[in-house]
């Protein structure tokens, strides 16, 4: 059944991409911080001003993994369109208890192992922030785009929306430790056939919180 | 002041010395002990403090610490965060509520991400604390949690601030623990050092206003604490500051435990320094103890010491009493080894050499040393007690004194030595008359014995008689045979008179008048008192009668027999007293020359003999005049050129003038009397011998005499008309003179048949009152013009 299941995506994956290939302009995106560099784990959405032109997907039957390996979440960030279902397969040898507190989705996966937990549908857009009860170190983020239109950066090089049909686009970033809000990225764009855009944003991040992945002894500062 | 310090006493010094040596010994003793203790007590404390300080941070941050972890993991709860992902403000409040109480926190709130409190625990108060919370979420959401000391509605609470993750910070749970003087109390009891908090505002004000927040301190303190603590510049503190809390001093350390923007916080670490410094209190009584116990041995044992030194002082020092009184009786032994043992030895010492030279000294004292006679102090020491008996007993005394005639000449001549053996002779043999047993024999002084006898005058003119016999007879010294006589003076207890004094001087007139009578021995007689009173005026009128020309020159003419002319003159010294009239010189030349006077006499009758001489020529008589020179005058040194000078002065030739020598010249030292008499002879000056036979003289001496003249005393002129021994030593001498070529004058020719004898017996020149009498100058010019006789006229002034 997953093997079919895996099949199917593939072939209509393949398919997808080489027909918007072939209409669509493309536009480049990049995400950098303030000295420059660009980030990765940034969520660049286009989302169509004509709203209507895409309906909100039907709950799909393809499920997305957000895995639990070495006891962090993989990947960190996940990017999916509303109405996903995800799963949260545990490939340690240990116990995790996976929730999430966002108002996006609220849920719990009580502990478990390996992929007896029941896939969860996210429903509404917005972010996921995952935690882990027995470890707190452990976050995730998955991002719950409405649009089928998104990309996650990545820092060797920049992102290319290569199959964005003609029209005019909202694009956003986000990204977790930004300080502005989301709809404060906005960029209108319109798209011809042909053209070729670079959108560039330049993000202030705040410094990662991070739980230590290790509890540390307090050093005494006597000695 | 300065008087209070003069102790006399050695004693009292020794001891006062000691005592203050040794109190300011132990007083720099204590006073160094007191600083080091006090120092090492301050610095104890510095590093108590200091160490409190440290270990007050130490047990601040781990409280916190704690406290901190005691919050993460209440956060940690699923169920907490659950409730407050709810976000229902009744679920979130009553969660914090008993989170709480779970905690043990005074105060609870929960903050979101954007420092708005969200939820507080049921009894936090009111809202004004949201501004200081507010930046203490802000740090604690920088650095993912935070601590601090914080002030709310005037209390103080140690505040932790934690997330509550979701995974990631959801909201911020603070909770504050409250110090009061309870928490302060038990942190005492750890650090074992008082401890205070209090704030002032930030920034502070002038006054600054101080709050204390909590204190292990009794209420009733805080408010000293306060005021001691207003003093203090808290913005420019640096170790420790001293605080005054009720008669109670401590020393405190500062820290600044936090500071916002409404309030600094202070931490006081304190400690006392009354109750630190108990124990050097107590070492300090106890050296003060101990160092009182010290003075008083070591007064008592300087006391011993002092004693030591000044008992043997003390006896010495009665010891030198004793010697002084002059009682050496007294052994003196202190029985020691020591310094005073020596000194004491040393007094011994120093005692019997008194002894001894007081013994020679009285020796001296009362013995002559040249005889070993008794002397004159002893002498009148013997007769005022022999007065004393011989009061009581009723008898008589009598005192002798013995002096010897021209001793004084023979000492000069004979050298002292020589008259110092002549007295030790004389002494022994008196001594051999005297019986000095009973009787005492002294020497006086110089050649004056006296004799001390008791018995009456008839026995004592015996013992005189006996000791003139012995004095009479000629000393040989030296090979020299010595002829010495004595005069003796006399006088007798109680006939002359009662006392010491008045005995000897009495017998002293009695042999000067001896001596001047030219007798051997007399006894006092009332008389003589008014002679000696004369003999000692003599003395001055000589020399007023010298300055004021009393003296005055008379010329005896001589008779040339051969020629019957008056060729010749004796120049005769006359004192012409102002009040005593005419004063023979037998009565003042011997006394001149037993005073050195006959000197200035003698050359005052030369220079005068000379003067009128030439007067005598002016009025036409042409004499040769002789003059009588003393034996002593003999002795002036260079007499023959004093002589010749004067004649050479006065133009007057040597031939013009004869001196007439006694013989007694003669007797004393022939061999020095020739050397200046041939000197005499070699200037042309001629000599003569006067009173020629009434002396010892012999021929042989005269013999070896340059003599021109000679002549016969007027003892033998006088009655050689009746007396056959005396025509017979006239005429004889007469012929002998002759032949030894000598000329010779008759002295004392009175009359007529006397001259017309001598005539017969070829006497060359006659002189007497049957020619004339002494005249003075006027007188014989007038006369010569006058007489009867023939005077030799100047013819032919060439001549001269």
């Amino acid at each position: 059944m997953n093997l079919k299941n895996l099949l199917c995506c593939y072939v209509f994956g393949v398919l997808a991409v080489q027909y918007q290939h072939t209409l669509a302009a493309q536009v480049t995106v990049s995400v950098e911080d303030n000295e420059g560099h660009l980030i990765e784990n940034a969520v660049v959405t286009a989302i169509p001003l004509n709203v209507n032109s895409f309906p909100k997907p039907k709950p799909k039957v393809k499920k997305e993994i957000v895995d639990q390996i070495d006891k962090e979440f993989f990947p960190f960030v996940k990017v999916v369109q509303v109405n996903t279902w995800v799963n949260f397969p545990n490939n340690d040898d240990i116990r995790h208890h996976v929730y999430s507190f966002s108002s996006a989705k609220r849920f719990e996966l009580p502990l478990y192992s390996g992929t007896h937990a029941e896939p969860v549908l996210l429903d509404s857009s917005g972010v996921v922030v995952l935690g882990c009860n027995i470890h707190d170190w452990m976050i995730g983020y998955i991002y719950i785009s409405e649009t089928p239109y998104f990309e996650k950066t990545v820092s060797n090089h920049q992102t290319v929306f290569k199959d964005l049909p003609e029209g005019e686009y909202i694009m956003k970033v986000w990204h977790s430790n930004m300080l502005v809000s989301e709809e404060s990225t906005s960029k209108r764009i319109k798209l011809d056939a042909i053209d070729n855009i670079n959108i560039e944003w330049r993000l202030t991040l705040k410094p990662e919180f991070k739980i230590p992945r290790q509890w540390i002894p307090a050093r005494s500062s006597l000695y | 002041m300065r008087k209070f310090f003069q102790f006399r006493r050695l004693q009292t010094r020794i001891i006062v010395s000691f005592g203050v040596l040794l109190f300011v010994i132990q007083l720099l003793l204590m006073l160094i002990l007191n600083t080091i203790l006090s120092n090492n007590a301050k610095v104890e404390i510095e590093k108590n403090l200091s160490l409190g300080v440290q270990l007050f941070v130490y047990i601040a941050e781990e409280h916190s610490k704690t406290l901190a972890q005691q919050a993460r993991i209440l956060v940690a709860d699923f169920a907490f965060r659950q409730a407050i992902a709810t976000e229902d403000q009744k679920t979130i409040v009553s969660t914090l509520d008993n989170h709480r109480s779970r905690l043990k926190a005074d105060l609870m709130f929960l903050a979101d991400n954007h420092q708005t409190i969200i939820a507080s625990s049921s009894d936090s108060g009111g809202e004004n604390h949201s501004s200081l919370l507010h930046d203490l979420l802000r740090l604690a959401e920088h650095q993912g949690s935070a601590s601090s000391i914080v002030l709310i509605n005037n209390h103080l609470y140690d505040i932790v601030i934690v997330p509550v993750l979701g995974p990631m910070p959801i909201a911020w749970l603070a909770s504050a623990f409250i110090i009061n003087d309870e928490s302060t109390r038990n942190m005492q009891k750890l650090i074992d050092l008082d401890l205070s908090f209090f704030s002032r505002e930030t920034p502070p004000k002038t006054p600054a206003k101080l709050k204390l927040l909590a204190s292990s301190f009794p209420k009733e303190q805080h408010r000293f604490l306060i005021e001691s603590l207003s003093k203090v510049d808290l913005d420019h503190f640096k170790n420790s500051v001293v605080l005054e809390l009720k008669q109670e001093t401590y020393l405190a350390h500062l820290k600044i435990v936090s500071i916002d923007k409404e309030s600094t916080m202070f931490v006081l670490i304190q400690k006392s320094l009354n109750k630190a410094l108990q124990p050097l209190y107590f070492i300090q009584q106890l050296v003060f103890v101990l160092g009182l116990l010290a003075f008083c041995i070591a007064l008592l044992i300087s006391k011993r010491i002092a004693k030591n030194i000044t008992l043997p002082i003390q006896t010495l020092s009665d010891i030198a009493q004793r010697l002084r009184r002059g009682d050496y009786s007294t052994k003196i032994n202190l029985n020691r080894v020591d310094e005073f043992g020596g000194l004491a030895f040393a007094f011994q010492e120093m005692a019997d050499n008194i002894k001894d030279r007081e013994a020679k000294i009285m020796m001296l004292a009362n013995f002559d040393a040249l005889t070993g006679l008794p002397n004159r102090i002893f002498f009148n020491d013997r007769l005022i007690q022999a007065i004393k008996i011989a009061y009581r007993l009723d008898k008589s005394l009598v005192v002798m004194i013995i002096d010897l005639n021209r001793f004084k000449k023979i000492n000069e001549i004979m050298g002292h030595e020589l008259g110092n053996k002549l007295l030790f002779e004389l002494a022994t043999r008196m001594k051999t008359v005297i019986n000095q047993d009973i009787d005492i024999l002294a020497r006086l002084g110089g050649d004056e014995f006296a004799v001390l006898l008791e018995t009456d005058l008839t026995q004592a003119k015996n013992i005189a008689v006996k000791l003139l016999k012995v004095i009479d007879t000629p000393i040989e010294l030296e090979n020299k045979s010595v002829l010495i006589t004595a005069s003796i003076g006399m006088s007798c207890y109680p006939d002359h008179a009662l006392d010491m004094n008045s005995l000897v001087h009495k017998a002293g007139l009695a042999m000067y008048q001896a001596k001047h009578s030219h007798k051997s021995c007399l006894v006092f007689d009332p008389t003589f008192e008014f002679l000696d009173q004369n003999h000692l005026s003599l003395m001055v009128e000589i020399r007023r009668a010298v300055a004021e020309h009393e003296f005055v020159m008379y010329y005896q003419p001589k008779l040339e027999v051969s020629t019957g002319i008056i060729s010749h003159a004796e120049a005769l010294i006359r004192w012409i007293h102002p009040t005593k009239g005419l004063i023979p010189p037998s009565e003042f030349i011997p006394f001149a020359e037993e005073n050195g006077f006959i000197e200035t006499i003698t050359l005052w009758i030369i220079e005068r003999v000379l003067v009128q001489q030439k007067q005598l020529l002016d009025a036409g008589i042409e004499l040769i005049l002789s003059i009588n020179i003393s034996s002593c005058d003999l002795l002036i040194p260079k007499f023959s050129n004093i002589i010749a000078d004067l004649l050479s002065a006065y133009q007057v030739p040597a031939q013009s003038i004869i001196l007439e020598v006694t013989e007694s010249v003669i007797m004393t030292d022939l061999d020095e009397s020739l050397i200046v008499l041939n000197e005499i002879h070699n200037i042309g000056v001629q000599l003569s011998v006067d009173d020629f036979g009434t002396g010892y003289s012999s021929l042989t001496y005269l013999k070896r005499l340059p003599l021109s003249e000679l002549k016969i005393d007027k003892s033998f002129i006088f009655n050689m008309q009746n007396n056959q021994f005396d025509y017979l030593i006239v005429s004889s001498t007469l012929e002998l003179a002759h032949k030894m070529n000598l000329k010779v004058v008759a002295e004392g020719v009175e009359d007529h048949a006397t001259s017309e004898l001598l005539k017969l017996l070829e006497c060359d020149f006659l002189q007497g009152y049957y020619i004339c009498r002494p005249l003075p100058i006027e007188a014989l010019i007038e006369w010569a013009n006058e007489s009867i006789w023939r005077l030799k006229r100047v013819r032919d002034t060439d001549e001269y």
